[in-house]
């Protein structure tokens, strides 16, 4: 599946996929619950949150 | 602030209109010779704005208002960085004028006005519950 893919299932851009891949933006809460649900897996699962955000 | 069908025609429109009302006020104060390029540089300004707003990635998508909520958080952070640097470049205006002796109301009423905008987004968002990003939050809960 692709990034494009992806976000257009997720209503975000394709910029967007990728930083959250690469740990530059941490998604809001109500995305990241479309993440998990798109993926069908849950918010910790998906999400480390001891990794801390480079911004 | 201008709704429009079409989100990309947003902030061409603003420019397009604050720019012709500085332009008048050039007419008004200077004539009409010194408001045309004045007018042209609105309106290049404005297209350009246009062919950018058109663009992908997230320049494009954020003058183009077709912002995810990452896009949208990078825009807020942007104008909150405009907005200091601009009482900054306000302050030091204010110093230099009082320093040479001129009238400093100008700088006083922008600095005051800046500083009454802070307070009452201050009441605003405290009260609304949503991060600087709030209604675009209430948007992306009605996409799922």
């Amino acid at each position: 599946m692709s990034q494009r893919e992806v976000a257009a299932a997720l209503g975000v851009s394709r910029q967007t996929v990728i930083a959250i891949e690469n740990g530059r933006y941490s998604p809001s809460l109500p995305l990241a619950f479309r993440i998990a649900q798109f993926f069908g897996s849950t918010v910790d699962a998906m999400f480390d949150a001891s990794e801390e955000v480079r911004t | 602030m201008i709704m429009t069908r079409h989100p990309r025609l947003r902030a061409p429109a603003v420019m397009a209109i604050g720019g012709s009302v500085i332009a008048a006020a050039v007419v008004i104060g200077q004539g009409w010779a010194a408001a045309v390029p004045v007018e042209v540089v609105t309106i290049a300004a404005a297209i350009g704005y246009y062919v950018l707003g058109g663009r992908g990635g997230d320049l494009g998508a954020i003058i183009g208002h077709r912002t995810d909520e990452r896009q949208e958080s990078i825009r807020v952070r942007a104008r909150s960085l405009a907005a200091q640097v601009a009482g900054l470049a306000a302050l030091a205006g204010y110093v230099i004028e009082l320093a040479r002796g001129s009238a400093v109301w100008p700088f006083e009423l922008f600095v005051a006005v800046l500083a009454g905008s802070f307070l009452a987004g201050l009441v605003i968002y405290r009260t609304r519950g949503a991060g600087p990003d709030g209604a675009h939050e209430q948007r992306s809960q009605t996409i799922s």
